[in-house]
Formats: C-alpha cells, sequence, structure tokens
C-alpha cells in the first residue's frame, strides 16, 4: 500500500490507492472470496481506474455445453454519489455483460485495410443465453462529487475473466478474444 | 398497391412487392418503433408479429403480409398496458432502447405460447435478440414479471 501511494503505476496517473483497495476490498467482502464458492467456481478478480472512478469485479466462471460460462458476477464501485442507484446498477451490469461478450468472442480482423466482420453474422455478440444470471453491483457509499460510470465498470472485466480462464485451464489468455484459439506467446 | 392490416387499421401502400415489410412500416406507414438494425436477420430489433408469430422485418417481404394480420410495437397495447410493458417500466429495463421494441415483441410471442416460462424458455426465445447494453439480466426478470402479471389477469 505504500509502494502503492508512493510510485503510482503510470504516469500523470492521479488514483488515489486508498479507493483503489476500497473497491477490492469490498468486492473481496461481498463475494466472499476465500469462502466456499472459491471451489464451485473458477473465480477471477480485477480492479481498474479511469474517468476519476475505481471498479472491481469477481467473476465466477464454470462451463455450458463445454464453453466457458460466466454465471454469476460481484463488482463494487466507487463512482463518488450515486444520484440514480437503478439506473446506475443497470449500467454497471450491461458493462459486465458486455464485458464478457467481448472478452470471450468479439474479435475484429482487417484485411486490406478493411474490417472482415461488418455484420453480426461474423461479429458475434454476447446473447440471453450466455449472460450470467446474476450481476450483483455494490457502490461505495461516500460524499465525493459523482465521477464517470459509462466506461470505469468495462475494462476490468476482460482481466477478470481472464483470471478466471487461467484458474480454469492453468493457462494465461492475453490476446482477446479469449474463446479463440491463443497464439503461442513468446519464452520471457 | 398493396393492402396491409397493421395493427387492425387497413393500409393502402405504394410498395414494390418484394419490398421489405420493415421499410414499409417505417418508410411507408411511418410507424418508427419498429427499429432496423441488421438488415440479415441477426439482431432482432425489427421482429414484429406476422398473425401472431415472430418475424424479422427486415428480411420479410411485404408481399408475405398480405392478407395477413401486422403487430408492431405500437399496437401491442392500445394503452401501453400490455404486462411486459408493464413489467418494463417496474424493473427500468431499458438503457439505450433500441433492442427493447423487437425485445418485447419477441418476449410476447414466447409468452403467448408459454404462460409461465422457465430460465430455459428464456434462453431459447430470446436468443435471437440482440442487447449491446447488456440489458439481458432484466430482461429475463422482465420476462418472469410480465408472466406473472399476466397470470393475475392485468391483461391489455
Amino acid at each position: 500500500m505504500k509502494r502503492a501511494k508512493e510510485n503510482p503505476v503510470g504516469k500523470n496517473n492521479e488514483y488515489d490507492a486508498d479507493r483503489y483497495a476500497g473497491v477490492l476490498k469490498l468486492v473481496k467482502e461481498k463475494s466472499g472470496w476465500n469462502g466456499p464458492e472459491q471451489k464451485k467456481f473458477s473465480r477471477g478478480v480485477a480492479a481498474y481506474f479511469c474517468h476519476n472512478s475505481y471498479a472491481a469485479h469477481v467473476v465466477d466462471m464454470t462451463t455450458k455445453e463445454g464453453q466457458p460460462y460466466v454465471e454469476r458476477v460481484f463488482s463494487a464501485i466507487d463512482c463518488g454519489i450515486v444520484i440514480n442507484p437503478d439506473a446506475a446498477t443497470n449500467m454497471v451490469q450491461g458493462a459486465v455483460v458486455d464485458g464478457i461478450g467481448n472478452s470471450l468472442y468479439g474479435g475484429l480482423t482487417h484485411k486490406n485495410g478493411a474490417v472482415q466482420e461488418n455484420n453480426f453474422h461474423t461479429y458475434r455478440i454476447i446473447r440471453m443465453h450466455e449472460a450470467p444470471k446474476k450481476v450483483e453491483v455494490h457502490f461505495v457509499k461516500n460524499d465525493i462529487d459523482p465521477t464517470g460510470l459509462g466506461e470505469p465498470p468495462f475494462p476490468p472485466v476482460f482481466g477478470a475473466v481472464a483470471n478466471a480462464l487461467y484458474k480454469a485451464s492453468g493457462k494465461r489468455f492475453y490476446q482477446q478474444p479469449f474463446s479463440s484459439p491463443q497464439p503461442e506467446m513468446p519464452a520471457v | 398497391m398493396i393492402t396491409l392490416n397493421i395493427n387492425k387499421k387497413t393500409y393502402h401502400v405504394g410498395a414494390e412487392p418484394d419490398t421489405p415489410l420493415l421499410w414499409v412500416l417505417r418508410d411507408h406507414v411511418g410507424l418508427v418503433g419498429t427499429k432496423y438494425g441488421c438488415g440479415v436477420a441477426q439482431c432482432g430489433a425489427c421482429v414484429v408479429h406476422l398473425n401472431g408469430e415472430a418475424v424479422r422485418s427486415c428480411v420479410t417481404k411485404v408481399s408475405r403480409a398480405e392478407g395477413k394480420k401486422v403487430v408492431t410495437i405500437e399496437g401491442l397495447s392500445a394503452t401501453n398496458t400490455h404486462p411486459l410493458q408493464k413489467a418494463w417500466l417496474e424493473l427500468d429495463v431499458s438503457q439505450c432502447g433500441y433492442c427493447q421494441a423487437g425485445q418485447i415483441m419477441s418476449a410476447a410471442v414466447l409468452l403467448k405460447e408459454k404462460a409461465k416460462p422457465t430460465d430455459k424458455d428464456i434462453d431459447d426465445a430470446m436468443a435471437g435478440n440482440i442487447c449491446r447494453c447488456g440489458t439481458y439480466l432484466r430482461i429475463r426478470e422482465a420476462i418472469h414479471l410480465a408472466a406473472e402479471l399476466q397470470g393475475k389477469g392485468e391483461t391489455k
């Protein structure tokens, strides 16, 4: 924590290490991290900061018809004062659902400068049966002025899904979409 | 001239028989609640009912609708009080809303066929409707709620 405060990652990164850790602590508590749930699922966690907001997710992955399936997600968000909790929850749930779809299926390829996936028959978007059954969203309560909520919950989904896949398979996933064959990583 | 019955009203439109029904609904008749999404029957934004069945109006030739009953989102309920509409409002399902007319029209056929749909029924019936805002959880919840409202006799 001391190191995180003294040497923040990246240039011009004005995050508050306490709030960053805060969402991780909250999601740890709400998801029962290290509890018996750990055995039922391949769990992955990730946290993120952008638009002056903090987001962390725990994804609980199983398999469905031989494919990775995120069954349940816990989210902790610090975006200051939440004006409309129900709409804010909906946005976070949507970011999680779309994030899972993008991380697993949403590949774009280019040929001669043109995107090859030019409609939904080739560009796969997550559908009803692939979406989790539950996304539990928790907001950190404070009296800080409101900050972004559209983007912040989206990117950490990718990390959490990749970590759950690592837990499930022992393999690291760096190239999205994760459900496609992964290129060999160079040996370090 | 093609004669159509849309939402219980008769319309005469000057469209070629192979014009997509969606074009006729939006551009000739002015019912713009039905949306254009992909144009290739992949997204479900353009779902309407043709004699009670869900069809993708973007790939349905208008000639196929002749002599049949077309229902669009505008005609689902005269008072906007279809159980699905009530449930959608109650649970604040929509975000951007673009796909939602199609979602509701697909769900309406499901509820007509299965008064108490299971999660699996919903998975199957709604697989053809995509939502980029990711509101699937609330759509599922709203379909269950609408089934409950419908069961209590709260009909349009």
